[in-house]
C-alpha cells in the first residue's frame, strides 16, 4: 500500500515538476530572428526586432501557406530605459508574443557599442527564453536599426541572411562571435573581445553591406576596429580560422601572384614569466593548397613549394603582428587571453605582476612562429599557358 | 467506478459460463422411429417444409433417403446410392421380420468410404444438415449415413489483405477441409493434429484446433480446447467471434490473438509451437499465443535474405512509432517547445501556420478523422466507383483544404506520413489510432512530458498483458536473449537452432543436428 502511494505521488510529481508548461502554439508567437540595439535620445535603448511574417507567395493566395519557404520579415522597434523594458514596450505594437528562443543575430549600433555592453547585456543572459548561440555583430558607423531594416535579397529575412553570411567562415576575415562566448569574455576584465563587424557603407541593401573585420571591445566598450588583415591575424592566432586565401608573390616570376587556399590551421599560445616579464609566443601550424597561379612556372616543384610555404608563413606572421600591434599599442588590451594562460600556468608569479598587466602586455615580446605546409597543387601542376613554349 | 465495472464484467462472464444467457439445449438422444411413416413425418416436421430438403421414398416407402439439395453430389448419389437401393428394395420388402433389413442394403453400399450407422434421430438430422445423405429402412430403427458432400466454394486465391512479392500465393478459403488440406500439404508430418469441435447452437460451426503434437506446449493446447469448449453461443460466423470469446483480456485495446490468411504464415507459427484455430466459413485462421512482435513480422521476412529482413523490420518498427507518435510530437513541438525546432524548419512552419484557424490539436484530430473516413469509404464503396474516393480524398480534402487555408500543409504531411505508416502494421490499426489520439490529447495538455507519461503508462499496460499464459511483450519483457533472434531482428535461418522458448519453453532443438 505504501509502495503504491509512493508510486502515485512520484508519478503526480512528474506532472508538476516539469517546469513551465504552457500551451501556446506558434500561431500566437512572433518568432524573433534578429534584435538590433541602438542608443537614442535621453539615453534610452531602441530595441528593434525582426520577426517572421507570413510567407509572401501564399499571402497573395487565400489564407495561409500552401507553400512555406520564403517568409517575409517584419521589423518593429520600441524604446525603453533598459533592454527588458524596451522588449516589453514591443507588446503594444505586436499582436503576438515575441519569442526569443530562436534569436539568430544581435546587432549593436556603433553608439550603443561605445556606450558599453554592460548597459544592455544582462537581459540576454538573464532571460530564460533567449538562446545564447546568437551571433553578435557591431555596425561600423551606423545604427543597428538600419541594418535590421536593410533589404535582404537572397533570404526574405535579413537577420537570417546576415547570420548565414557570418556562418560562412571560408572568407577568413570576419569574426563569428556567439552570445555565450561574449558573455564568457565579459567576465574577464583583462581580456578584450573581438566581435563581428558589418559596414553598411551608406547602403540600405544587405548585398552592399560588408561583413568584414572585427570590433574590439575593451572593458565592455567599443574601443575600435580591426581591419580585414588584422582580423585574419586574430583568427589565426586565436585558432578560429577555418579557411582563407593568402595571396603572395609568385616565387618564380617577378610581378606575378599566387593564391594559397588555407584549408586548416591550428594555433598554440605559449606563455612564461621571466623575471616578471611576460614571454609570450604564438605557434601556428597551417596547411593549404595552391588555389590560383599567375605565370607559368610549375609550382609543384619541391623548391618552389618551399618558397611558397615560407612566403605564406611570412604573410600570416605579418597579419598577426599587425593585429598584435593594434592590440598592444592602440587598444592596449589583451585580445588573445594571454593573461588567462599565465594565470593558469604561472599562477604565483602572475599574481605578483597582475596589477601591472596592461603595462606589461603593452611592452611584451610576442614571438610568432608559423609553419605552413602546401599539401596539394590542385587539379594541375603547371598552368596551361606557357610563355616559353616548353610544354608538350 | 472501475470496481463496479469489473464486478459487472465478472458477473457477465459467470452468467455466460453457466449458460444462462445462451444456454445450449440438453442433448438427449431420440431413437429413430421404426416405422418409415413415422420417420417421414418426423423429418417433415423437423425441416418445416424447406424446399431444399429432399426426401425420397423407394418401393412403398420401405426405404427413405434424405439429404439437402445443394450440399450433396447428386450424380454420385444416383450412381452409388439410388442404384443399389432400387436393386434391393424388392428384396427388403419381401424379407421376413426376423432379420434386420439394413443387412440387405449394407453390403451394396459398402464400396462407399463414409458409411456409418446411426441409431439416434438427432444425429441423423445433424448429418443431413451438414451434407450427409441418410437412408432409413422401414421397421429397423437404424439409419445409414453416407457422406457425399459437394457444395460450391471459392477457389484458392491470393489473399487480398496479405500480399507478398515473394512467397506462396495461396490463401485460405472459407472451407475448413480445404484449409486443413493446405496446412497438411505444407507440414507433412503425422504430429500435425487437427481436432474438431462444433460451436454454436444454431450455426453448428466446425472449428478445428491445429497444432504439432510434441512441439506445441500441452498447457496451451489444453487451454485453447478449454476456452473453445466454454463458448456457449448461438452463432459463430467468423473467427473474429471466436477471438472475442477466447481472448485473454477482452477489454484490451491490443489484440492478443493473431490471425492470418496465409497457410505459409500459419504453418510457420505452428512450427514455432503455436496453436492455430481454423473456423469453417472464414479464411482468417487464428493463432495463439500472440506476442506483440508478431505484428512486426511477415512471412516474407523469412523468404528474403536475412539482412534485408533486419532492415525492413527496423523500418516497420520506425513506422510503428511514427504512426503512433508523429502527430503528438508535432503538437508538442508546436505548442510547447518551439524552442527546440531547428530554426530553418521553424521559419517554414511559422510561415505556413500563419492564418490557420485551428490549433494544431484540432487540425490533427480533424485530419485523422477525415483520413479514417476516406479509408472507411474506400472499403465500403463498390469497386467500380472506387476511383471517386481517391479523387475526393486526395484532391479535395488534401490539396484544396490547404489552399483554402483550413489546414496547414505540414499538418497534412504529418497525417499523410502517419497514416501511410499505419498501413505497414495494418493488423494493429485500431490500437494505433486509439493511441495516436490519446497521445495527441496528452501532448496538447503537457507537451512532450504528456507523451512520455502516457507512453510509460501504455508500456506498463502492455507488459501486463498475456496471451494464453505467454507475456505479451516477450521476448523484451521478460527479456529472453535467445528469443531476440527473431523479433526486431532476424538472424539467418541456419543460425536459428531453437524454437522460441517463450512459446514452447521445455522443448528441444529445432534443427536436429548430428554431433
Amino acid at each position: 500500500m505504501v509502495k503504491k502511494a509512493v508510486c502515485a505521488i512520484l508519478t503526480l510529481m512528474l506532472l508538476f515538476l516539469g517546469g513551465c508548461q504552457n500551451n501556446r502554439d506558434i500561431n500566437s508567437l512572433a518568432v524573433v530572428v534578429a534584435i538590433g540595439l541602438d542608443t537614442v535620445a535621453d539615453g534610452n535603448i531602441e530595441f528593434t526586432v525582426q520577426i517572421i511574417g507570413p510567407s509572401k507567395q501564399s499571402s497573395s493566395q487565400l489564407g495561409s501557406g500552401s507553400s512555406g519557404g520564403s517568409s517575409s520579415a517584419i521589423n518593429v522597434s520600441a524604446e525603453g530605459a533598459t533592454s527588458f523594458e524596451a522588449a516589453r514596450n514591443l507588446i503594444p505594437k505586436l499582436s503576438k508574443k515575441a519569442f526569443y528562443a530562436h534569436l539568430q543575430l544581435l546587432v549593436i549600433g556603433e553608439d550603443m557599442a561605445k556606450e558599453g555592453l554592460d548597459k544592455i547585456w544582462d537581459f540576454f543572459e538573464r532571460d530564460h527564453e533567449v538562446d545564447r548561440q546568437f551571433r553578435m555583430i557591431v555596425v561600423k558607423g551606423g545604427t543597428a536599426k538600419s541594418v535590421i531594416e536593410a533589404t535582404a535579397s537572397i533570404d526574405q529575412l535579413g537577420g537570417v541572411e546576415i547570420s548565414d553570411t557570418i556562418d560562412n567562415e571560408a572568407f577568413g576575415k570576419s569574426v563569428k562571435s556567439l552570445g555565450f562566448e561574449v558573455s564568457a569574455l565579459l567576465s574577464e576584465p583583462m581580456t578584450g573581445i573581438v566581435t563581428g563587424l558589418i559596414d553598411p557603407d551608406g547602403s540600405t541593401k544587405l548585398t552592399n553591406m560588408k561583413i568584414e573585420g572585427g570590433a574590439v571591445f575593451k572593458n565592455a566598450r567599443l574601443a575600435g576596429y580591426l581591419n580585414d588583415n588584422e582580423t585574419r591575424g586574430y583568427l589565426f592566432a586565436s585558432n578560429k580560422i577555418k579557411s582563407t586565401t593568402l595571396t603572395i608573390a609568385n616565387p618564380c616570376e617577378q610581378g606575378k601572384l599566387v593564391s594559397i587556399e588555407v584549408i586548416g590551421s591550428s594555433s598554440k599560445l605559449t606563455s612564461a614569466l621571466k623575471n616578471g616579464e611576460p614571454d609570450l609566443g604564438i605557434e601556428i601550424t597551417a596547411y593549404g593548397n595552391i588555389g590560383d597561379e599567375q605565370g607559368s612556372a610549375d609550382l609543384s616543384d619541391l623548391d618552389n613549394v618551399k618558397k611558397l610555404e615560407s612566403e605564406a608563413e611570412a604573410l600570416i606572421s605579418e597579419n598577426i603582428r599587425d593585429m598584435l600591434k593594434q592590440s598592444q599599442k592602440t587598444f592596449n588590451i589583451d585580445l588573445l587571453n594571454f593573461n588567462d594562460l599565465l594565470y593558469k600556468h604561472h599562477y604565483k608569479d602572475f599574481e605578483k605582476v597582475k596589477a601591472n598587466w596592461s603595462k606589461l602586455y603593452e611592452n611584451a615580446d610576442i614571438h610568432i612562429n608559423v609553419q605552413f605546409t602546401i599539401k596539394r597543387s590542385g587539379m594541375i601542376t603547371e598552368p596551361a599557358y606557357n610563355e616559353s613554349g616548353s610544354g608538350q | 467506478m472501475l470496481g463496479n465495472f469489473k464486478r459487472f464484467y465478472r458477473a457477465m462472464r459467470l452468467k455466460a459460463a453457466n449458460g444462462n444467457m445462451n444456454a445450449e439445449e440438453p442433448k438427449e438422444s431420440v431413437p429413430i422411429p421404426t416405422s418409415s411413416m413415422q420417420v417421414k413425418a418426423a423429418l417433415k416436421r423437423t425441416f418445416n417444409g424447406s424446399f431444399d430438403f429432399v426426401l425420397k421414398g423407394f418401393g412403398n416407402d420401405t426405404v427413405l433417403m434424405a439429404y439437402i439439395d445443394g450440399l450433396v453430389d447428386k450424380l454420385l448419389i444416383s450412381e452409388s446410392i439410388v442404384a443399389p437401393i432400387v436393386q434391393t428394395v424388392n428384396e427388403i420388402e419381401n424379407a421376413g421380420p426376423k432379420k434386420r433389413k439394413v443387412v440387405y442394403l449394407k453390403p451394396k453400399l459398402s464400396s462407399l468410404c463414409d458409411l456409418t450407422e446411426f441409431t439416434d434421430f438427432n444425429e441423423c438430422i445433424n448429418s443431413i444438415l451438414s451434407g450427409g445423405t441418410v437412408i432409413f429402412v422401414d421397421g429397423d430403427g437404424t439409419a445409414l449415413n453416407i457422406s457425399l458432400q459437394k457444395f460450391e466454394k471459392r477457389a484458392i486465391s491470393e489473399p487480398a489483405s496479405e500480399t507478398v512479392s515473394r512467397g506462396s500465393r495461396e490463401g485460405f478459403t472459407e472451407a475448413l477441409l480445404v484449409n486443413t488440406t493446405l496446412l497438411r500439404r505444407i507440414v507433412k508430418d503425422s504430429s500435425l493434429v487437427f481436432e474438431l469441435i462444433t460451436i454454436g447452437r444454431v450455426t453448428k460451426t466446425k472449428v478445428s484446433i491445429c497444432y504439432l503434437k510434441g512441439i506445441a506446449n500441452q498447457e496451451i493446447i489444453d487451454e485453447v480446447r478449454k476456452r473453445l469448449r466454454n463458448i456457449k453461443t448461438e452463432a459463430i460466423l467468423e473467427s473474429g467471434y471466436l477471438e472475442e470469446y477466447i481472448t485473454d483480456s477482452p477489454f484490451s485495446i491490443l489484440p492478443t490473438v493473431f490471425n492470418s490468411e496465409r497457410p505459409e504464415s500459419v504453418a510457420g507459427k505452428l512450427l514455432e509451437g503455436r496453436v492455430a484455430i481454423i473456423c469453417d466459413g472464414t479464411p482468417n485462421v487464428l493463432t495463439v499465443p500472440n506476442l506483440f512482435v508478431d505484428y512486426l513480422q511477415y512471412s516474407e521476412d523469412y523468404n528474403n535474405r536475412w539482412i534485408f529482413s533486419v532492415i525492413i523490420r527496423t523500418v516497420r518498427l520506425f513506422a510503428l512509432f511514427l504512426s503512433v507518435m508523429a502527430p503528438a510530437f508535432y503538437i508538442a513541438l508546436l505548442c510547447f517547445h518551439p524552442d527546440v525546432i531547428p530554426f530553418k524548419l521553424l521559419v517554414t512552419l511559422t510561415a505556413s501556420q500563419q492564418g490557420v484557424p485551428f490549433s494544431p490539436l484540432l487540425e490533427m484530430l480533424a485530419l485523422t478523422m477525415l483520413f479514417e473516413i476516406i479509408k472507411e469509404s474506400g472499403l465500403r464503396i463498390s469497386r467500380s466507383i472506387g476511383q471517386a474516393v481517391s479523387i475526393v480524398g486526395g484532391l479535395i480534402v488534401g490539396q484544396a483544404a490547404v489552399q483554402a487555408g483550413i489546414f496547414s500543409a505540414p499538418s497534412v504531411v504529418i497525417i499523410g506520413a502517419t497514416s501511410l505508416s499505419a498501413f505497414i502494421i495494418s493488423k494493429l490499426d485500431a490500437t494505433v489510432i486509439i493511441m495516436r489520439v490519446l497521445l495527441m490529447v496528452a501532448a496538447n495538455i503537457l507537451g512532450v512530458l504528456g507523451i512520455v507519461l502516457l507512453s510509460i503508462g501504455f508500456l506498463v499496460y502492455m507488459s501486463s498483458l498475456k496471451s494464453f499464459c505467454v507475456p505479451y511483450l516477450s521476448p523484451i519483457t521478460p527479456l529472453s536473449g535467445k528469443d531476440m533472434k527473431d523479433s526486431f531482428i532476424r538472424i539467418p535461418l541456419w543460425a536459428m537452432f531453437e524454437r522460441p522458448e517463450t512459446i514452447t519453453r521445455r522443448y528441444g532443438a529445432r534443427n536436429t543436428r548430428s554431433k
